[in-house]
């Protein structure tokens, strides 16, 4: 009966945008565990056409509508969500970035007891909120997730959070594509280019030839086609998937989803990337943003002009317009193939402001050739060792370039690297090194004792020689832009103490760029084994990206740590993403017993195996006594 | 005032869209836990960790070869495969039309089990098929075993080497080499060649000891989509050393250069 009245609501609410109203903080009565009963909330999964970039096409919805209807939960209270599965298909729910029960946490085949919802059934998730902040939920299915099975969470705190605001707006960013997702994988499999229309090419070699100031760039801009070529791989792989059309709320940027304000309001932004395949640059031109929350979890409060927001990662933001100007809320894809785009007005209807010209397309270069570095020794967290499988891990290649200079293996002091390579080819010596010196040299090859000491991997580099840095984020802004890295995020209260990891886990970031095979360790998930983690222990997640794509992975179920330095405040992240070529140590304590998955947040890259079965189990000793 | 801006707002925003229902009615549906916490957990396998089956099509010629007089030919090329990443079925097809008879010339297929054995190669085992075209005159039918290695070679050259074993007891030896060079991501210029080699004699199949017969094409695409590309180009072949001799006994030319025009298609 319930059922009835709500999706008729739902249906009335289908072309609504999701976004909450103002709320004071903390007005809310609040529900203690056990004490109020669980309130209850219906989604329906759906096939629905929707017209969203021009044509009608089909979708999948949850309650009729693109983004999903936000769920607006209260931390302390339990909730009880009926699921009910109208698709022709199996599907599922995963609550991202939620800390709970693992039969809860919505993965088909891993979630302790969750085999998915078959069609034409409701399945019961039922949890209590034991976090607040601003999260998301989506399918764990296929790829019914680019289909439009996605929607913001929102739970709000039971002490007010320490930072006013007067409105309070979701802002969730997706890729919508006309095409059937399946075709777009199948695409990709066949042609690993198929979406890449920005590749290099003869015409742009010639000017960027008939650009290039002397001889010796013209030499290192043929030296670089040649490496890349010698390679086989393609220095303009940044997006998988092109033809998106990138949403606000499920709209275009000519439907101008607008957030009203009052001048001198401060106006909470609340930041998802809900998009299946893309990472944003966010700015809104003319006003700064205090980035007050990331992942869900308070951080001190940092200004900035932009923010790369990563597949799957969600930051809150306060803004302060002071006049009555209409702001454009801009995140351009990374691989500038377009924008997502909203406005703050202090009215409705206007017309969009016009779009800015694109940021010049990010290029590869040899800094982001990440490996091969492994196999190394190191512990895999696996019960069984693992060998990596042929052709998920890319060749040495690109250590033997005979014919550049300062190419040849590290015995070159770094003074005689290329003259005329840097400033046209763009290539970075001291990662080069990093690159053809080989992560074994690190002394990998022979096990170390393992570094418990919390020294930082990354700034001792590779091979002796500085590695790039895996935080800071070159989104092409103008010099003086401040833009926000991990290393900007200070968690206001961390549950873990700072201590020293039992132990360093090895997570090599693999894949074949050429078959479109992603794996972890040189293992699709199809034939990986779990990753084992014993309940109560404090792991190091050794993140190892040896791929050219930035992968941002995600683990269910406990908060990763990345080591950013900032001692017990690194920030608390259900997202973390990994650049090209870099290495980046993540600590998860092992507080959350039964199976989970962690795995790359690319939609494509997860269904196509980079993904980890993780389970974290108590003893054996103390298993019966519980 | 606020509340005026507030009513504003919720006709054009919704807010929590699915509202909670009554906790007697939430408390009546809920009779029983939900069944997926009491399970234990490390049940059954993963039924997660599947393997994906997925296929392509690519007709890399479809052409009409004139060289200025009579007739065209017409010529195909193309491949299917279907399978999982490490293990596939390849289909290669190649014909070409006679320009007196327009009837077959030449026709081939090859069926492979195909296997990813390192980062840019297959490699391919299967049966080669030369069908024989005309009861009188052409060459005849021959059936080869044959194991190759397909793939991406340094400098992004697709790289195709194939040894053939038949029943005649001749080895042969096959190497293809293509590149698309990139005018604009559109505009594709592909040479391509092709080598065959023989350790022994078939003077019915035109095949001499040696380098025997030579292909070598350059093919200019537009791709209007990447399933859709029209091109035009030149090919060109021959039959060299002692098999040239051979086809000149049959009054063949051992030399044959083309204009063509055609769509390449991939699916």
């Amino acid at each position: 009966m319930s059922k009835v009245r709500l999706s008729r609501r739902a249906a009335l609410g289908a072309s609504l945008a999701a976004v909450a109203l103002p709320h004071a903080p903390g007005a809310l009565a609040q529900p203690r565990i056990g004490r109020a009963m669980p309130r209850e909330f219906n989604l329906v999964l759906e096939h629905t056409t929707m017209d969203i970039a021009g044509r009608p096409r089909p979708a999948m919805t949850v309650n009729r509508q693109i983004p999903a209807p936000v769920l607006r939960f209260r931390e302390g209270e339990e909730v009880i969500i009926n699921v009910t599965n109208r698709l022709r298909e199996e599907a599922s729910i995963h609550w991202h970035g939620l800390i709970l029960p693992s039969g809860q946490d919505g993965v088909p085949g891993i979630s302790d007891g969750f085999q998915g919802i078959a069609p034409g059934t409701t399945h019961q998730y039922r949890f209590p909120l034991i976090q607040s902040g601003t999260y998301w939920y989506h399918s764990h299915s296929g790829l019914q997730e680019q289909a439009g099975i996605y929607g913001p969470l929102v739970i709000d705190p039971v002490r007010p959070d320490p930072f006013g605001y007067d409105r309070d707006y979701v802002i969730m960013l997706s890729d919508w594509t006309d095409e059937d997702p399946r075709r777009v994988l199948a695409n990709l499999k066949r042609d690993p280019g198929y979406y890449n229309y920005n590749k290099r090419t003869l015409a742009s070699l010639l000017s960027e030839l008939a650009a290039a100031p002397d001889g010796a760039a013209r030499a290192a801009i043929l030296a670089d086609r040649r490496m890349w070529g010698e390679m086989r791989m393609d220095p303009t792989d940044i997006e998988d998937v092109s033809g998106y059309t990138y949403l606000v709320n499920g709209r275009p940027p000519e439907a101008n989803f607008t957030a009203l304000y009052r001048p001198g309001e401060t106006v909470r932004l609340r930041f998802i990337n809900a998009s299946a395949m893309s990472h944003f640059d966010v700015r809104i031109p003319g006003l700064e943003m205090t980035v007050v929350q990331a992942h869900g979890n308070n951080v001190r409060p940092v200004m900035v002009d932009e923010f790369r927001i990563a597949t799957a990662e969600t930051y809150d933001v306060l803004v302060r317009p002071r006049d009555g100007r209409q702001y454009a809320i801009l995140a351009e894809s990374m691989g500038r193939q377009g924008f997502a785009s909203a406005s703050l007005a202090t009215q409705e209807g206007l017309p969009m402001l016009p779009l800015p010209p694109h940021r010049p397309r990010p290029v590869l270069t040899m800094a982001d050739m990440g490996g091969p570095y492994g196999p190394t020794g190191l512990d895999r967290g696996t019960p069984l060792p693992e060998t990596d499988r042929p052709g998920q891990v890319a060749p040495p290649m690109g250590m033997d370039h005979a014919g550049m200079p300062g190419m040849s293996h590290g015995a070159a002091p770094p003074a005689a690297l290329g003259t005329g390579h840097a400033p046209v080819a763009a290539m970075d010596h001291s990662a080069m090194g990093h690159a053809a010196m080989g992560h074994a040299a690190m002394g990998h090859g022979t096990p170390p004792a393992p570094d418990r000491a919390a020294m930082d991997h990354f700034a001792m580099g590779h091979g002796g020689m500085a590695a790039r840095d895996p935080f800071t984020n070159d989104t092409g802004a103008p010099p003086g832009t401040r833009v926000l890295s991990y290393r900007d995020l200070r968690a206001l209260s961390s549950p873990y103490p700072a201590r020293a990891p039992d132990r360093v886990i090895e997570v090599r970031l693999t894949g074949n760029m050429e078959r479109y095979i992603w794996s972890i360790n040189g293992n699709r998930f199809s034939e990986a084994q779990p990753i084992v983690l014993r309940y109560g222990e404090r792991v190091r997640l050794r993140l190892i990206n040896e791929t050219m794509m930035n992968h941002p992975m995600h683990l269910h179920g406990m908060w990763m740590i990345p080591q950013v330095g900032n001692g017990a405040e690194n920030p608390l992240l259900h997202v973390v993403n990994v650049r090209p070529g870099t290495t980046l140590d993540v600590d998860v304590e092992a507080d959350a017993e039964g199976a989970w998955v962690f795995h790359c947040h690319l939609l494509y890259h997860m269904e196509a195996g980079m993904m980890r079965k993780v389970e974290v189990r108590r003893p054996a000793r103390t298993a019966s006594a519980r | 005032m606020r509340r005026v801006a507030e009513a504003a707002m919720a006709l054009s925003f919704a807010m929590v869209v699915v509202p909670p229902v009554l906790a007697g009615e939430a408390a009546a549906q809920q009779a029983a836990p939900p069944a997926a916490a009491a399970e234990p957990h490390g049940g059954p396998p993963s039924p997660a960790g599947h393997e994906l089956f997925f296929g392509a099509v690519l007709v890399d010629q479809a052409e009409v070869r004139s060289n200025g007089r009579g007739q065209g030919i017409y010529a195909f090329r193309g491949l299917g495969s279907y399978g999982t990443d490490y293990d596939r079925i390849q289909l290669n097809l190649h014909a070409e039309s006679n320009e007196a008879a327009r009837s077959l010339e030449r026709a081939e297929l090859q069926v492979l089990y195909s296997r990813l054995v390192a980062y840019f190669w297959d490699l391919q085992l299967g049966v080669r098929h030369d069908v024989r075209i005309a009861p009188r005159g052409g060459t005849p039918g021959r059936t080869y075993g044959v194991v190759g290695l397909q793939g991406l070679a340094p400098g992004f050259f697709h790289v195709n080497l194939q040894a053939f074993l038949g029943d005649r007891g001749v080895p042969l030896i096959r190497a293809e080499a293509a590149y698309d060079l990139l005018i604009t991501n559109r505009l594709v210029l592909q040479p391509e060649a092709e080598l065959n080699f023989a350790m022994g004699r078939d003077e019915a199949a035109l095949i001499a000891p040696g380098l025997y017969r030579m292909e070598a094409g350059l093919r200019l695409r537009y791709e209007i989509t990447r399933e859709v590309a029209p091109y035009v180009g030149i090919s060109y072949e021959r039959a060299v050393g002692g098999a040239a001799g051979l086809a000149r006994r049959l009054g063949e030319k051992p030399e044959a250069t083309a204009v063509v025009a055609g769509v390449r298609l991939f699916f």
